[in-house]
């Protein structure tokens, strides 16, 4: 994980985040609400890269409508170069933190808006944030799309005429139009190809170096997070389980969770074993204890982080004892 | 990027598909509109007599060379009368479609992006005048302000504004949602560019669709107000005022009036609602 | 593992696209033995999903469907109404993507899968329901009473699709077909949905199609694999077989395209272009644009499925060679 802020150059910076949505009243029941985010905290430095893990209802979308300011936190702040993000909705406002942040999302088939050609969405995001001529639009219009891989006739295409691949490419090109510091990726290659995915993959460590980007990554899957991010952060039910770099949490697990989802990625040979599926869900405390093979009275209250390294750590009663020599409480604000 | 430029191996078939739908249908109803426009336009130079010339010595006459529809209760020619009256069925229609339109998309789109009060506001105002029987809200308007084309057609074209409102609030509630228009708001654009220049385009199929099924179904309200002696008044030759001045002529066991007149405005509401659903079908296809 | 359960002939599937009918299966050819896992692994457009709904005959009118699909002997293709209800109530079922599309939400679970018992099994309510509970314990749910009054809304995304395969496995099939049954489930449920199918193959001796886009996946359950490229089969081979040694260009680059967990790679190796869309079929060989050892041949002939020893084929025509060139593609596992 990257270093606290005290040296002042993380980019994006999040601290004890939460978000609660609110229970809907149907019929005179009551729903409950759902606390989707709890006390998330993370950093991540200029030219980094965070991949963040989690399963469905983990709050990993949350928090990345929380980065690009698409939602607002229940407490806990998100600074984006130094800046905690305006929920005013002032113009100005919007306007500055567009140039810092964007986001490409998930279904590149919903993502342009479809009476828009290609080139006129690039074009219009110019408009409205920068004073240049038509000219100069022009120009710099046929630089992204290069720089995405595409071509003059897909520049004058509408996104229906596309295939999948080249409308997610067309939306990373309209993120870099506003010229950004960070890109948030929400889930942006689930819904492609296994061989196209490749090749987006490769787009994105390459616009990465070229634009000096800054990445946090949303995704289910593990091996893409592997590829594209420095840092990993996992996520179960709102809560952070696991953070630190990839090398590190993907060769030594520390978290029960983090095991659990590393043993059940596919791969031959795998051992196929049946696990009863309970209806019950835990409250309080952590997430992951009705699931847990670690699980004891311990874990009705919340674990605090344990470093296993100084960027490595993990949020659990039950680390193994191997990791226990080195583990030490340590209190987990950036 | 794309797949190299080869040649394609795989023998394509055309399947025959009934023509009444889709690009087919689009074309057949637009042919008869213009038809339509067509007559009304040219209905000095098509009608054979002054529709309302009155010729006391030949009423409720049957066909004939000079009067191939008969004539009315006053000797005016029946077919002149049906040619002429289509320019007040297709004007009526049109200021109630192009009114209603300018009220009540603008408002709908504005709320329905930005929900709050203005929305509920809406809303309530236009369940308020749901709850009215159209008809019986026109003549209540009509009552008020006297009789005649303008007020009847400016009454329907209020009746026709809630109806229009929600269609367009609808389809704006569903298109905010999706990212792109989120994506216009991480971009920071102002609200009025992400409604006009993004949402707007994307709901105006759907929009455009029930303007023009409107006018199918405007039609109607306006003949009917007519009929009820509401609408156009007499001497105006009108298809709803030949449905009502033709009830005499019925008793004589002359149908051309009614029929005629009937057959008009069956036709044109047909015409303009197969065109109105060929264009929902294209707004909901293109996507 | 005696007898053939499914054997499908040069199956040949048309849709009707904008009024022309537009080849998405184009002669396809695979078996299925008792007790056997069968993994149909193709991209968008390869047609796997298409062969999987022309074998249960669920496609809408206006689809022409050529071939021989013998289940048991018997070709299904050519049964009328009444008989192709009857081989739907007792000899095949089928799984498909969303559990929640799938499943009714108005009527409770239970209610479903009795209805199945009493309709397709003509069991009385009270055996009805004494049999869906056996069959929801089949899945491993842990409290099946429960799961019973529920209704689909109540229950998670895993639960539910261990439902669907419970009223799948109340008509007792000898055969079942996945389509992408776990792609939409996070893969802790997937694991555990992965072993029931395991479990169901090998004590109901079930033949099973799992159709999936994830070569890891099928690595994970199956005996064997059909690799489907532009509607037609590309490679079919052992599992362990298929990874070792791919002997088509297209299957060893799928191999090689996706990230891997275990280490970042400086550069994935993406397949440049993408899959063909419907009616943009080369001639050919579907896959000569993409393919590395494209020759002359394969611009203008359509390769033949040739035998690989000692078991499978493949339809290239370079598999045999073994020049430097061929190998360097056809590498095998990472």
């Amino acid at each position: 994980m990257s270093e606290p802020v005290a040296d002042g150059r993380a980019l994006v910076e999040v601290r004890d985040l939460h978000k609660v949505f609110q229970g809907r009243r149907v019929f005179g029941k009551q729903a409950e609400d759902v606390h989707a985010v709890q006390g998330v905290s993370f950093s991540v430095p200029a030219g980094g890269s965070l991949g963040i893990v989690g399963e469905s209802g983990s709050g990993k979308t949350t928090v990345a409508r929380m980065l690009v300011g698409s939602e607002r936190p229940t407490s806990g702040s998100v600074l984006l170069a130094g800046q905690e993000i305006a929920w005013s909705g002032a113009k100005s406002e919007r306007l500055r933190q567009s140039r810092v942040v964007q986001m490409v999302f998930q279904d590149p088939y919903t993502s342009l808006d479809p009476r828009q050609s290609l080139r006129a969405a690039v074009d219009e995001v110019q408009r409205v944030h920068f004073a240049r001529d038509r000219a100069a639009r022009r120009a710099r219009t046929t630089e992204l799309f290069e720089a995405v891989g595409l071509g003059a006739r897909e520049m004058r295409a509408l996104p229906r005429e596309l295939s999948g691949g080249q409308r997610q490419r067309a939306a990373i090109a309209r993120a870099l139009a506003a010229e950004p510091r960070v890109v948030v990726l929400d889930e942006a290659l689930s819904a492609l190809d296994v061989s196209v995915q490749a090749q987006i993959l490769n787009l994105l460590a390459d616009l990465r170096e070229q634009f000096e980007l800054t990445y946090v990554l949303i995704s289910h899957d593990l091996a893409v997070v592997r590829q594209l991010s420095n840092d990993v952060l996992v996520m179960y039910r709102g809560q952070v389980m696991e953070s630190g770099p990839i090398e590190s949490v993907l060769a030594a697990p520390a978290h029960p969770y983090t095991q659990r989802l590393l043993a059940s990625i596919p791969r031959a040979g795998m051992p196929l074993r049946q696990r009863s599926a309970r209806v019950t869900e835990a409250s309080g405390g952590c997430p992951f204890r009705t699931r847990c093979p670690r699980a004891d009275e311990r874990c009705a209250e919340p674990p605090p982080a344990y470093a296993l390294s100084p960027t490595h750590s993990a949020h659990c009663w039950h680390l193994d004892p191997d990791d226990a020599a080195e583990a030490v409480p340590a209190s987990y604000l950036p | 990027m794309s797949a190299a430029a080869p040649a394609t191996s795989v023998a394509v078939r055309r399947a025959w598909v009934p023509r009444l739908r889709g690009a087919g249908g689009l074309a057949f109803s637009g042919a008869v509109i213009v038809l339509l426009l067509a007559m009304a336009a040219g209905a000095s130079l098509l009608a054979p007599h002054d529709p309302n010339a009155i010729d006391l010595t030949n009423t409720v006459a049957g066909s004939s060379a000079a009067h191939p529809l008969g004539t009315d209760q006053l000797g005016r020619d029946v077919l002149s009368r049906l040619i002429y009256g289509s320019r007040t069925a297709l004007l009526g229609p049109l200021v109630v479609v192009v009114g209603s339109t300018l009220i009540a998309v603008p408002l709908s789109l504005v709320a329905g992006y930005r929900r709050g009060w203005m929305d509920s506001l809406l809303s309530r105002l236009w369940d308020a005048m749901f709850g009215f029987p159209t008809l019986l809200l026109a003549i209540a308007i009509v009552a008020t302000f006297g009789p005649g084309f303008w007020t009847a057609t400016l009454s329907v074209t209020a009746i026709y504004v809630p109806l229009l409102a929600r269609v367009t609030r609808g389809a704006v509630l569903l298109e905010r949602e999706k990212p792109y228009v989120e994506a216009c708001r991480l971009q920071g654009y102002s609200q009025s560019r992400i409604v006009f220049a993004h949402v707007f385009p994307n709901v105006s199929g759907v929009v455009g669709a029930q303007a023009v099924l409107n006018f199918g179904y405007s039609l109607l309200d306006l003949a009917g107000l007519t009929f009820l002696g509401f609408g156009v008044q007499a001497p105006t030759a009108d298809w709803g005022q030949m449905l009502t001045d033709g009830r005499t002529s019925l008793v004589q066991h002359s149908y051309f009036e009614v029929v005629s007149a009937s057959i008009a405005i069956v036709v044109t509401v047909l015409a303009f609602n197969a065109f109105g659903y060929a264009l929902a079908e294209r707004a909901g296809s293109r996507r | 593992m005696s007898e053939l359960l499914l054997e499908v002939r040069d199956l040949r599937t048309d849709l009707p696209v904008e009024g022309r009918m537009l080849p998405v299966v184009r002669g396809v050819t695979l078996t299925v033995a008792r007790g056997e896992v069968l993994g149909v692994v193709g991209e968008s457009g390869s047609g796997k999903s298409v062969t999987a709904r022309s074998i249960m005959r669920l496609l809408p009118s206006g689809t022409r469907v050529q071939g021989e699909v013998l289940l048991g002997g018997v070709d299904v293709l050519t049964l009328d109404a009444a008989a192709l209800r009857r081989v739907r109530a007792r000899e095949m079922a089928m799984i498909f993507q969303d559990p929640r599309a799938s499943i009714n939400p108005v009527k409770t679970c239970g209610a479903q899968i009795m209805e199945v018992l009493r309709v397709d099994r003509g069991l009385d309510r009270d055996a009805a329901r004494a049999r869906a509970l056996e069959l929801l314990e089949q899945v491993s749910i842990s409290d099946p009473a429960r799961v019973m009054d529920a209704y689909p809304t109540e229950l998670s995304g895993g639960m539910l699709q261990r439902v669907l395969i419970a009223i799948a496995l109340a008509v007792e099939p000898a055969l079942m077909i996945a389509d992408e049954a776990t792609t939409s489930l996070d893969v802790t449920v997937q694991a555990d949905i992965l072993a029931i199918l395991e479990r169901l193959r090998s004590e109901e001796q079930i033949g099973l199609v799992f159709i999936t886009h994830d070569l890891e996946l099928a690595a994970a359950l199956c005996d064997r694999i059909v690799v489907m490229y532009a509607g037609r089969v590309v490679e079919e081979q052992p599992t362990a077989a298929l990874f070792a040694a791919p002997r088509h260009p297209y299957t060893a680059r799928l191999l090689a395209a996706r990230p891997d967990i275990r280490a970042r790679q400086e550069r994935l190796q993406a397949i440049p272009g993408r899959p063909p869309a419907l009616g943009e079929i080369p001639a050919g060989c579907p896959f000569h644009p993409r393919c590395p050892l494209a020759i002359e041949t394969c611009v203008t002939e359509q390769p033949a499925a040739r035998p690989i020893d000692p078991e499978g084929h493949a339809a290239c025509h370079r598999m045999d060679e073994t020049t430097a060139e061929v190998r360097a593609v056809l590498g095998g596992e990472r």
